[in-house]
């Protein structure tokens, strides 16, 4: 079975300096104002009794994603537990925009504009090949964001591997933070980054059960089979009507050949021949 | 008091006078600027600093700038400063030039190639070979007994048997194996401190002998006046000195500074994050507009901006009047008598609505 790879950013260890940020828009090229990352401060309590932490806006790479459910054009897909782009694909439709639980693709330049773990430029093809993506990561592919983290919060490489790990972190954590969790080990299908969280998830802006909206759910579970329903219907309706339509076309022919019989003074027999000639 | 430096002559900055030792305190070499004494200084060449960011009362710079026949500045940005300078000499950036070898005595020592990237652009040229073609022309060829950057690093490198290449081979960095451990210097039976104990000292008997409180006790500061706030600075991670603010990305991620005011104490005052306002410090000197972050981080009576914002020169096209420089605000400051530092959070502001 093909690795799954993933993210995992440990919030203990985070000292929001954003240099992640500036590393992926600089090696991805992004173009002036696009960001993949977003980082924030929370504050609880008041100077001089005050916690604080930061938190991350990036792509979950969910392992059932809600945005690559939603893509009408397959410009999103999973690889390898990533969610890719395929620019040249996008419709800029934005459904992935209204899908996604955590507000993270965004569509700039008439295209979707989100976090592929670096795995080839905008504009380029992405996903190459997989044996030619496969040789990548083994040649120590490492994402923009990880390779600048000057605190190693950010890890990237085997889904598993990560995991134990941010376990391991959250055992040694809970002594000094009795909350900290790790967040994502489950949600919507297990998420592709990874989160040591020294409180709830709340707390972070994170839903505890992220789930695409109310709306997209209902469109593909209820409105999609009854409106394919509904077409197929006027589809059958309107070939029934197209021979009642051709009965009663040549019904009315008939009729007018019979009274241009019955008065060829009032009308000549050419007329009558071009007519019949236009409606063949 | 220490005694004479080599020269046995006086330092215009007042180091073993006005301070014990260290080295030069920039800030006060602008007296002597302006009064001449002890000596007059005629000239000034600006290489890599900002002095209206980087010096307290920045009138006062200006005024002894004025003084000067002569002021040269070699920087790569169109900063304050630059205008101010009879001659400017535009530097290449720190990736189309060499630099001196970065060497690290840290206790892993290392050193570290600077090299250009990409070939200068526009008409810039490097340090080395400004410093190097003013240098000839002055009569100095005997300080410069070589050609190129790549020369003088690999004559510097020869002494440890590296030479350029070898040094881009390893990666660019030469690391020695050092004494990083106390055990280190036990097993030489040697002491890793330069104190008369050989300790960590928390009682100086040097300090004592120099006139000054072995050991330093708190002294209380100044309250803030009524309707001030003691005024502090400090760094963004995003942002470098005064340095980085237009540069395209980090200018992005932090455009301009905002005045960190305490939660509660913005609510009393009826300020909401984002508001506009204008500080004036206890000298009736005004800052530019800036907004207001309202936040309980911040204790009541202080207020808090990031350093290097409220650039004036039109150049800094991204930067140019966005936040607020502290800098203009720190009319005043206090002399460290040990080191010759400046304590520049001695002064206090208030916010004001209207411009």
């Amino acid at each position: 079975m093909a690795t799954r790879y993933a993210f995992s950013l440990d919030l203990d260890r985070c000292i929001g300096c954003q240099a992640c940020v500036v590393a992926c828009q600089a090696g991805n090229e992004l173009p002036a104002g696009d960001r993949f990352i977003v980082v924030s401060d929370i504050v609880r309590g008041q100077a001089p009794d005050f916690w604080g932490s930061f938190a991350h806006q990036r792509c979950f790479h969910c392992g059932e994603a809600p945005c690559v459910a939603v893509c009408p054009t397959g410009t999103l897909s999973k690889w390898n537990g990533l969610t890719v782009v395929e620019p040249e694909k996008c419709s800029a439709c934005g459904y992935c925009t209204d899908a996604c639980p955590f507000d993270v693709p965004h569509i700039i330049q008439n295209g979707v504009s989100k976090c592929t773990a670096c795995l080839g430029l905008r504009g380029q093809v992405v996903p190459v090949p997989d044996t030619q993506v496969a040789q990548t990561l083994k040649d120590g592919h490492i994402p923009w964001c990880v390779q600048t983290c000057p605190s190693q919060a950010l890890r990237f490489g085997d889904r598993e591997t990560l995991l134990t790990e941010a376990k391991g972190r959250v055992a040694a954590l809970q002594a000094r933070y009795p909350k900290a969790q790790v967040y994502g080990e489950t949600q919507l299908g297990g998420l592709g980054l990874l989160m040591v969280l020294l409180d709830e998830p709340s707390v972070y802006g994170l839903p505890v059960d992220p789930k695409p909206p109310l709306a997209q759910t209902l469109w593909q579970e209820a409105v999609q089979p009854v409106s394919l329903g509904l077409s197929a219907l006027a589809a059958g309706l309107m070939g029934a009507m197209f021979f009642v339509a051709r009965r009663q076309h040549a019904l009315e022919k008939a009729e007018l050949h019979a009274a241009a019989a019955d008065a060829p003074a009032a009308a000549p027999p050419s007329a009558a021949e071009t007519v019949e000639g236009k409606h063949d | 008091m220490l005694p004479p430096g080599p020269t046995g002559k006086t330092r215009a900055d007042g180091a073993r006078e006005k301070f014990l030792r260290g080295a030069t305190a920039m800030q006060e070499l602008i007296e002597p600027m302006v009064t001449g004494q002890p000596y007059p200084i005629k000239g000034l060449v600006l290489y890599g600093t900002n002095p209206f960011h980087t010096i307290p009362n920045v009138p006062r710079t200006k005024e002894a700038l004025q003084k000067l026949d002569f002021v040269l500045t070699v920087d790569v940005l169109p900063q304050d400063h630059v205008a101010w300078s009879d001659v400017v000499l535009p530097e290449a950036t720190y990736l189309e030039r060499y630099d001196e070898l970065w060497a690290c005595g840290h206790k892993t020592p290392y050193i570290a190639l600077r090299e250009p990237a990409i070939e200068p652009l526009y008409e810039t040229k490097p340090g080395w070979w400004m410093a190097r073609e003013l240098g000839l022309r002055l009569g100095l060829e005997a300080f410069f007994p070589w050609q190129t950057a790549e020369e003088y690093l690999n004559r510097r490198l020869s002494s440890l048997s590296l030479n350029l290449d070898k040094l881009r081979e390893q990666g660019g960095v030469a690391i020695q194996k050092g004494k990083p451990y106390l055990a280190d210097f036990e097993a030489e039976g040697a002491s890793p401190f330069g104190t008369p104990s050989g300790k960590v000292e928390l009682y100086s008997e040097a300090l004592a002998g120099a006139g000054f409180d072995p050991l330093p006790e708190y002294e209380p500061l100044t309250e803030a006046p009524e309707g001030f706030f003691r005024l502090l600075y400090g760094r963004s991670p995003v942002h470098t000195f005064a340095r980085t603010q237009n540069t395209p990305l980090l200018n992005q991620l932090m455009s301009e500074n905002e005045v960190w005011l305490n939660d509660r104490i913005a609510a009393d005052l009826g300020l909401a994050a984002g508001d506009q306002v204008w500080l004036e410090n206890q000298d009736g000197v005004r800052s530019g507009p800036i907004k207001v972050k309202a936040t309980p981080r911040i204790r009541p009576d202080c207020v808090y901006m990031v350093h290097g914002f409220g650039h004036e020169a039109p150049g800094m096209t991204r930067a140019h009047r966005r936040g607020a420089s502290d800098a203009a605000l720190q009319t005043r400051y206090a002399l460290d008598p040990i080191c010759g530092g400046a304590g520049m959070r001695v002064n206090f502001v208030k916010l004001v609505r209207e411009s």
